[in-house]
């Protein structure tokens, strides 16, 4: 096994990661930004070490200071996480020539899945399904009107650097083109430094579904089954489960096929995820992410594998655990991102100190998060404050714990997407597995403001009592001392 | 010692309601009594509402007298708490006050100010795009809320603006 790990995360993710290095035996070594200083993954790591101000671009995408880090603190190994470096081919080599173990597959891998339109190319010839589209870069808005056109409306342009709906526009008609053309290339060229931008058909409310991949270093690949992750917001996912509601057991073995084969395709090692549309019956290729996914703690729960863990044997030169006929797949598994967004507010951002934070606990339900009482909730990082996840022996109990988890949930200072989590989690639709990555425009009640009767009534009686308690702290209370001990006395009286 | 109940106005999107703070830990809003019990549970801000017995979980911070923000089934709603002579002082000034203006654009949260997309003196309609501002690295339009003509533009491509920080005003749009 591995010595030592550093993890060039922040956030919930590197607090994952780090726990499963812990229970390894592995020594691990955080990194922080200023602004982290206090933050949970600095407490829970062995050693951690400060690589620069607040802005990502000159600490947690600092790939010398990173380096810098590893070498002092001689760490064999540096796990990337999510997002950041994580899938930067330059990043996993430099890590390599260092000298240091990349947990993670060869930087060559992750360039060939990072370009999209390379992605796309080498997908097709290892014969796994693709959505029609150009499987190269617009060079003009010219050309992105042109060859929209001939692909057939509704497109989508999307940045072949990105990914989470970053530089990605849909377009129903051609005179929608040119500007969304020049939008896409603006948020490309902010978001990744790359601005360039290719087409494809836009399929019409389709399923979001990914298969979990792993391959070592002794040319085994397995996959871990499905999820599915048609709840989204803007291509943001927001909810994930396992098993996909949608798909029988005769389609998920045909989907975990075809992501083996395209994992094979690219000699994969590590942990990695094929994502697919699934539309009228077919299912295509859409990417394939080399790094653990945000929603890979509901695999967990269905399978019982701990894919950080996983990460780290395969890194270690170890073979896969298990065989392909070996991986459980048992019960179903529900997670909810938790993000610092205002949902009725059309999910502005939210900014704010957490001066409330009770996670939910309790049978079937974990809590990944990166949050404690006082964190500073700026907007220099990723708005994901946590993950919630619940799993049970079926999806109406999946769901039913979740309503239950959510409602405990309290997070206060900064709002959050829980409340609508909530909703939905009553939702007829979504209650009976209609889903699709157009579910959220479909239900627009859901982001209505409205106030319960109930609601209002309980406000203005703790907004008056509030007001009360303290104007009375002034003039002398009539019952007892302190406020809070006011209420109880004044509660046993009644 | 008086056991007259406290009587306070509290207003809520909008909307008045009149309370009654009895001594005995009644709450008469609109009318209507309520037995409450309101405890603080954790600092600074966690407190727990018995109301009518219904347990009522709550977040609850004062950020300026008489004002309370409260964080109820995970949103936050803002709450005016004000006296009988305080009331009244405000339903004066508020028959002075006339006509209301159209308010103007404020930038929601910080963020980089990517395009302005109005000129002044231009119309623009409600759900007009008037601003876009990047936050988080994703582009947010901000969209006009009524009819309205361009007074003033206070902002340029490239400024980073503060949450809250006003971007655009407004005038009314003339008669024809």
């Amino acid at each position: 096994m591995l010595e030592s790990v550093l993890v060039a995360n922040r956030g919930e993710i590197a607090l994952r990661v780090i726990r499963g290095a812990r229970e390894l035996g592995i020594r691990t070594i955080a990194v922080f930004s200023e602004a982290d200083r206090g933050s949970p993954h600095v407490m829970h790591a062995d050693e951690a070490y400060c690589v620069g101000p607040a802005r990502a671009s000159e600490s947690y995408l600092a790939v010398d200071r990173l380096l810098d880090v590893a070498r002092r603190s001689k760490a064999q190994a540096i796990h990337p996480g999510y997002g950041f470096l994580a899938e930067r081919g330059d990043f996993a080599e430099a890590v390599v020539d260092a000298g240091h173990v990349f947990v993670g597959p060869a930087a060559s891998t992750i360039r060939a899945m990072g370009d999209k339109t390379e992605a796309r190319q080498r997908m097709a010839a290892a014969g796994v399904p693709v959505v029609p589209g150009t499987h190269t870069s617009l060079g003009s808005r010219s050309e992105a009107r042109r060859v929209a056109a001939s692909v057939g409306f509704p497109v989508v342009l999307k940045a072949a650097a990105g990914g989470g709906g970053k530089g990605m526009r849909v377009v129903r008609s051609a005179n929608e083109v040119g500007g969304a053309f020049a939008a896409a290339v603006r948020e490309a060229e902010a978001a990744f430094g790359d601005g360039s931008v290719y087409v494809e058909r836009y399929l019409e409310r389709p399923r979001h579904i990914e298969i979990q991949l792993f391959g070592d270093t002794h040319g085994n690949v397995v996959h871990l089954f499905e999820r599915e992750c048609s709840i989204q917001r803007r291509h943001q996912k927001l909810i994930e489960e396992a098993p996909s509601p949608l798909i029988d057991r005769e389609e998920r073995h045909r989907m975990g096929e075809a992501a083996v084969r395209a994992a094979r395709a690219v000699d994969y090692v590590g942990a990695g995820t094929v994502e697919f549309l699934h539309a009228g019956g077919e299912f295509f290729f859409l990417e394939m992410n080399t790094r653990l996914q945000v929603e890979h703690p509901v695999t967990e729960l269905v399978t019982g594998v701990d894919l950080v863990e996983w990460q780290f044997r395969i890194a270690a030169g170890e073979p896969l655990p298990l065989r392909q006929e070996e991986i459980p797949f048992r019960g179903h598994a529900l997670e909810c991102r938790i993000t610092s967004e205002s949902p009725f507010d059309g999910f502005l951002p939210v900014t704010g100190v957490v001066d409330e934070f009770v996670p939910p606990t309790g049978a079937g339900v974990r809590w990944d998060g990166g949050i404690a009482r006082g964190s500073e909730i700026g907007l220099h990082y990723d708005p994901l404050l946590g993950k919630l996840v619940t799993w049970a022996a079926d999806r109406r109990g999946a769901v039913r714990r979740m309503k239950r988890a959510l409602a405990e949930l309290r997070i206060g200072g900064v709002a959050t997407s829980a409340p609508l989590l909530s909703r939905i989690m009553d939702e007829p639709d979504f209650r009976d597995g209609r889903l699709s990555t157009a579910y959220l425009p479909e239900h627009p009640d859901l982001l209505a403001d409205a106030m319960s009767s109930r609601e209002r009534e309980a406000l203005i009686a703790a907004a008056a009592l509030l007001e009360h308690r303290r104007r009375g702290e002034r003039a002398a209370p009539r019952i007892g001392g302190g406020a809070p001990l006011s209420d109880w006395q004044r509660r046993a009286h009644g | 010692m008086s056991t007259r109940p406290s009587r306070y106005v509290v207003s809520l999107q909008g909307q008045d309601h009149e309370v009654f703070v009895e001594a005995d830990g009644g709450v008469v809003i609109d009318g209507r009594r309520r037995e409450t019990s309101l405890a603080a549970t954790s600092r600074p801000a966690g407190h727990s509402l018995l109301l009518d017995g219904a347990s009522v979980p709550l977040m609850a911070r004062e950020p300026a007298r008489g004002r309370w923000e409260i964080d109820l089934g995970g949103r936050t709603f803002s709450v005016e708490v004000l006296d009988e002579r305080q009331a009244r002082i405000r339903a004066l000034s508020a028959i002075a006050g006339g006509k209301t203006a159209i308010a103007p654009l404020k930038a929601p949260m910080p963020g980089l100010v990517v395009q302005v997309v109005v000129k002044e003196g231009e119309l623009v309609d409600t759900g007009e795009t008037v601003i876009i501002v990047e936050a988080m690295k994703m582009e947010n339009e901000l969209r006009a809320a009524g009819t309205a003509r361009v007074a003033r533009i206070l902002v340029d491509a490239g400024d980073a603006v503060a949450k809250g920080q006003v971007l655009v005003e407004f005038s009314e749009v003339e008669a024809e």
